[in-house]
């Protein structure tokens, strides 16, 4: 627990620059690398790397919503895609497993190719309500085409990821999850820091000063979403190999208010505030069991008061307070008066 | 197939797509007065039904009372929540995304606190007409509930173009639809516009719930599915459009009824996202509308 907060903090003093922050960075990534070795109880360790493939979902949607500023619901669609795909093509079809992954990949890209261009020219609900319809379309299909899918009992008994002879389950499979949640935060970074990531950016604070300046909104929307659904689809790909079984309750709309939630409260608009609110919300959902499956009611309450009172979530809050330097924190996505958004939010 | 078949299968389209217009239309109302896709409108439809069916089982109201009664609930939950969660941010000129968010949340709390505190089991409400259907020829069948869907909505959407078309108040607020600024500036209250737009759309969705009760049993997650094509009618129809909320909501169902007769019944739920991806690919201004006034 206390180690999981010096994740967070380490992460968020990254955003510093100088040799404290990359101290701090190197400590957090041998405490990272030590972790199997640390714990050895084998359900802590399974809750550890359900984590790190959250935190590969919530940073994804932060892409797309945070930064781009485009509200996608099918975010829990795309991880199913991800993670029965290679199932299906593996047990079923009997591909391996270097063709599989990258066909379901490429799948999810396409899907959010095709979904995204008729969508994202228009205003910002069409593509919630469309991709809230793809979700429904998408539970559907997953649990009636049983020859496909298994229907409710999913597929089970997937082979594991096999190296030089050893497969990788338990503790080896962690440092495969704690490979992808890097390279996904470093593939995040580097994308941000670009010329890409920049006209995301613009595209969230106004489609049409964008235009102006002449970024081709329409576009870098549809690239966010692709590469958003692309990590999502990731996230179910590593799933399916740590637990050797999936089942069509990925898919549905609940995950993605979790991430969607997850994402506001850490901080719409910021990688930092995103680690931090998964980590935060994916650890205590102690805190939620006494209201027992009505928690999506709690989830409604509190995102409409963040939404109303702290727009800017957890990092906001830790910025006011001085705690960071705002830097490329800067979640303005929901602060009021799009355009109006100060520039020192930014950069 | 024989005709009787088919026209069997009309009278169900048309009952079916009368709710999804029902639903198209409550998202007209608002959308038109004050720019803002309520996500929470396929609850209130939910709304409509529990309340209905809580009013009539529960309190044991005779039906017509119960049916205003349900009505104005849904309506004045309608307006709570415009007034507490969407008014402020729209004061502070929050930008659109803050809004959907905090529908979303709004849809979510309807959606569950319903179901907290009236319970998760379908319920089914009494038919106001019995259950015993209509023999019209020797194989054709109807049952009295279709035939008061098919007049209620009918009446619905006479009431709607009668306010729109013939009362001040109607005309203000379609002055506000087409341009809001140029309404302000002539003095029309635009608070009161909103609180109508809000209560207006709350229960027509309303309605669509209670039509719905007798039929297909309420329970507190019956919302999300009628609240998603209620959309997809209106994009079929014309976003922005009464005329288009009608024709969308029939044209959805009778492609649903051909799609569950030709593939599978159970994946007629989904063909409503392919129909939407069609016609934002080919026609984004829907039947009635022009680019000029749909796709705000």
């Amino acid at each position: 627990m206390a180690m999981a907060i010096v994740v967070a903090s380490a992460r968020a003093g990254l955003a510093r620059r100088g040799a404290a922050g990359w101290g701090a960075g190197a400590l957090v990534l041998l405490l990272l690398l030590a972790v199997p070795l640390l714990i050895t109880n084998q359900y802590h360790l399974a809750i550890i790397k359900q984590l790190g493939i959250t935190v590969i979902l919530t940073v994804s949607f932060n892409l797309i919503f945070g930064y781009t500023g485009q509200l996608s619901l099918a975010h829990a669609t795309f991880y199913g895609i991800g993670a029965y795909g290679p199932a299906i093509l593996i047990t079923k079809l009997g591909w391996p497993i270097w063709l599989a992954v990258p066909v379901t990949l490429a799948l999810c890209a396409a899907i959010a190719v095709v979904v995204g261009i008729p969508t994202l020219r228009l205003a910002g609900y069409y593509l919630a309500v469309a991709t809230l319809a793809l979700a429904t379309l998408a539970e559907v299909v997953v649990w009636q085409w049983q020859d496909l899918t298994g229907g409710a009992y999913g597929i089970q008994n997937i082979d594991p990821v096999v190296i030089f002879g050893t497969p990788l389950k338990g503790a080896n499979y962690y440092y495969v999850i704690l490979g992808s949640v890097l390279l996904v935060l470093l593939l995040q970074r580097n994308l941000m820091a670009s010329r890409i990531g920049r006209a995301f950016l613009a595209i969230r604070e106004s489609d049409s000063a964008a235009a102006a300046v002449g970024i081709g909104v329409a576009y870098y929307k549809v690239l966010a979403f692709a590469i958003s659904a692309v990590l999502a689809a990731t996230a179910g790909v590593v799933y399916t190999f740590d637990y050797l079984y999936v089942n069509p309750f990925m898919f549905g709309l609940e995950n993605t208010f979790l991430w969607l939630f997850m994402v506001l409260v850490g901080g719409l608009g910021s990688a930092a505030g995103t680690v931090v609110g998964t980590i935060l919300l994916g650890l205590i959902p102690e805190v939620f069991a006494f209201v027992g499956e009505y928690y999506i009611l709690v989830y409604g309450l509190v995102m409409i008061l963040v939404v109303l009172f702290f727009p800017t979530g957890l990092i906001g809050i830790a910025a006011r307070l001085g705690a960071l330097r705002p830097g490329r924190q800067g979640a303005s996505t929901l602060a009021p008066g799009g355009e109006l958004a100060p520039a020192t939010e930014r950069g | 197939m024989d005709w009787e078949t088919i026209v069997q299968l009309l009278f169900a389209s048309f009952q079916t797509g009368s709710i999804y217009a029902l639903l198209a239309l409550s998202y007209v109302v608002i959308l038109n007065a004050t720019g803002i896709l309520n996500f929470a409108q396929g609850e209130c439809l939910m709304l409509g039904a529990m309340a209905g069916v809580a009013l009539l089982v529960g309190a044991r109201l005779p039906y017509p009372v119960m049916f205003v009664a349900a009505i104005a609930v849904v309506a004045l939950l309608s307006v709570l929540s415009e007034r507490m969660v969407v008014r402020p941010l729209v004061r502070r000129g929050a930008p659109l995304i803050a809004l959907i968010l905090v529908l979303l949340g709004v849809m979510m709390v309807f959606r569950h606190a319903t179901g907290l505190i009236l319970g998760k089991r379908p319920q089914f409400a009494e038919a106001p007409f019995g259950l015993e259907p209509i023999k019209l020829t020797s194989s054709l069948l109807i049952l009295p509930q279709t035939i008061f869907i098919y007049l209620t909505v009918a009446l619905v959407f006479l009431a709607i173009w009668f306010f729109f078309e013939r009362t001040r108040v109607g005309m203000m607020v379609k002055i506000v639809g087409i341009d809001a600024e140029a309404a302000r500036l002539v003095g029309v209250n635009m608070e009161l516009v909103t609180v109508l737009a809000f209560a207006a759309g709350g229960a027509i969705a309303a309605i669509g719930g209670l039509l719905m009760a007798p039929l297909s049993a309420a329970s507190f997650y019956m919302g999300l599915t009628p609240g998603v094509k209620g959309f997809v009618a209106m994009v079929i129809g014309g976003v922005g459009s009464p005329v288009g909320a009608l024709l969308g909501g029939i044209v959805l169902a009778l492609v649903e009824t051909l799609a569950a007769s030709y593939l599978s019944s159970a994946y007629a739920d989904g063909i409503a996202f392919l129909v939407l991806l069609l016609m934002l690919f080919f026609r984004p201004a829907g039947i009635m509308g022009s680019l000029a006034t749909g796709g705000r």
